[in-house]
């Protein structure tokens, strides 16, 4: 219950947020999840969506393109390379997946309409990131 | 420094001049990072099919019969460049008593810019590694002393690699540069791949300098290809993918049409990418 805390402020500060979750990646399961009032079913029906279909694409582009990225000087050096971040914009809905620091399986979703702004979804999400370590 | 052994590597028949390419472009790249040398690419018959000149692991030059004279039109034919063919042979001949890299002469005279024998050497270089990549079935890697050839003018594999691309797909060449254009900024690298067309994502034109290595960019495409396929799943076709990774690097896709522009950028970079793809 104390999980819900933490993803409806979420959800509260997020103008434009249709569903906040808890999912753990590597299985697909919803661990908790707060969405938009009236579209309760919707919203889990995208959550879940959301959860079976990140675990494959957080294994990242891989060791190669890292690498690279090393390289060039646009990565830092990292024991091992993994995903913290994605965000994928549609036409409709704007999609927000981070891993939380204690648990990489664990990742906070977020679901917004295409219009929200995502350096907004990004600085919110990252600072209740905390909160929600504070209680998982 | 320690020259590396020599290195054999056969190739099964048949495959296609893209398939023979990348094999050849792997191979350079199985080599020592600092290998200087040779890779001869043989016939089933033995007869030289091509030689690709790799300096301390970059490549100066590709080469195949038949297209010697090749590089002086393209050098001719370059934008703005108003060299002709009697001046070129006397360089090559000054070059011949001296020792010194040809390009490098040339820019020196002020006949070509820096540009323009970059653009024509990565053009020839692939027109070479196709041409001999339809006979070629082993490779031979012998080292060799250094020429002296810079940086600025030898290529990574990955520039080959999205060179050779867009020279088997002219049809999407045009709206790739436009695309590449656009995208490309200090501080990024920029690739565009075609999407799936049943062979997997192909580069087709990448950023000057490209950081990937063909194998890199073979294997960027693989998680683009997937990227884009799960991103769909999410209930609609995906406008833009940006993931920030734990070395604090960023990998940001935009799919548009039949082709996929591919940033990466170190993450500080984030803000003004996201800025350029929200407004596209």
């Amino acid at each position: 219950m104390q999980l819900k805390a933490p993803l409806s402020e979420l959800h509260h500060q997020l103008p434009g947020c249709l569903s906040v979750a808890l999912v753990d990646g590597s299985t697909g399961l919803v661990v908790a999840e707060r969405s938009e009032r009236g579209r309760g079913r919707e919203g889990r029906e995208d959550v879940e969506l959301a959860a079976s279909a990140i675990g494959p694409m957080l294994e990242g582009p891989g060791e190669a393109v890292m690498r690279a990225l090393l390289r060039s000087g646009a990565a830092r050096e990292v024991e091992r390379h993994m995903l913290q971040e994605l965000v994928v914009a549609s036409d409709d809905r704007l999609f927000v997946f981070m891993r939380t620091r204690h648990d990489p399986d664990l990742m906070l979703v977020v679901i917004c309409h295409a219009s929200a702004k995502v350096g907004r979804v990004l600085a919110l999400a990252r600072l209740s990131l905390e909160d929600v370590a504070l209680v998982s | 420094m320690q020259m590396p052994a020599m290195y054999a590597h056969e190739i099964e028949a048949p495959r296609t001049s893209q398939r023979r390419v990348t094999e050849v472009l792997s191979t350079i790249d199985d080599l020592e990072s600092d290998a200087t040398g040779e890779l001869r690419c043989l016939a089933a018959d033995g007869v030289v099919a091509g030689i690709v000149f790799i300096e301390r692991g970059r490549v100066a030059w590709a080469a195949a019969p038949g297209l010697a004279r090749r590089l002086r039109h393209l050098l001719c034919e370059q934008k703005g460049c108003d060299v002709d063919a009697e001046q070129l042979e006397d360089i090559r001949k000054q070059c011949a008593q001296t020792g010194e890299p040809f390009g490098e002469r040339l820019v020196k005279s002020g006949l070509v810019t820096e540009a323009q024998l970059r653009a024509a050497l990565l053009e020839h270089s692939c027109e070479s590694l196709l041409s001999s990549g339809e006979s070629t079935t082993r490779l031979v890697f012998q080292p060799r002393p250094s020429r002296g050839y810079g940086a600025t003018f030898t290529f990574s594999t990955g520039e080959l690699a999205a060179v050779v691309g867009g020279l088997l797909k002219p049809g999407v060449l045009v709206s790739a540069r436009a695309l590449l254009t656009r995208l490309d900024a200090p501080e990024r690298s920029v690739v565009v791949l075609t999407r799936g067309d049943g062979a997997g994502p192909c580069p087709v034109a990448s950023s000057q300098g490209s950081v990937f290595s063909s194998t890199e960019l073979h294997e960027l495409g693989t998680w683009v290809a997937s990227a884009l396929d799960l991103s769909s799943a999410l209930g609609a076709s995906p406008r833009i993918i940006a993931a920030t990774t734990n070395a604090r690097a960023m990998v940001a896709l935009l799919p548009e049409g039949d082709l996929c522009g591919v940033i990466t950028a170190p993450e500080r970079a984030m803000g003004r990418v996201w800025g350029l793809l929200a407004s596209n």
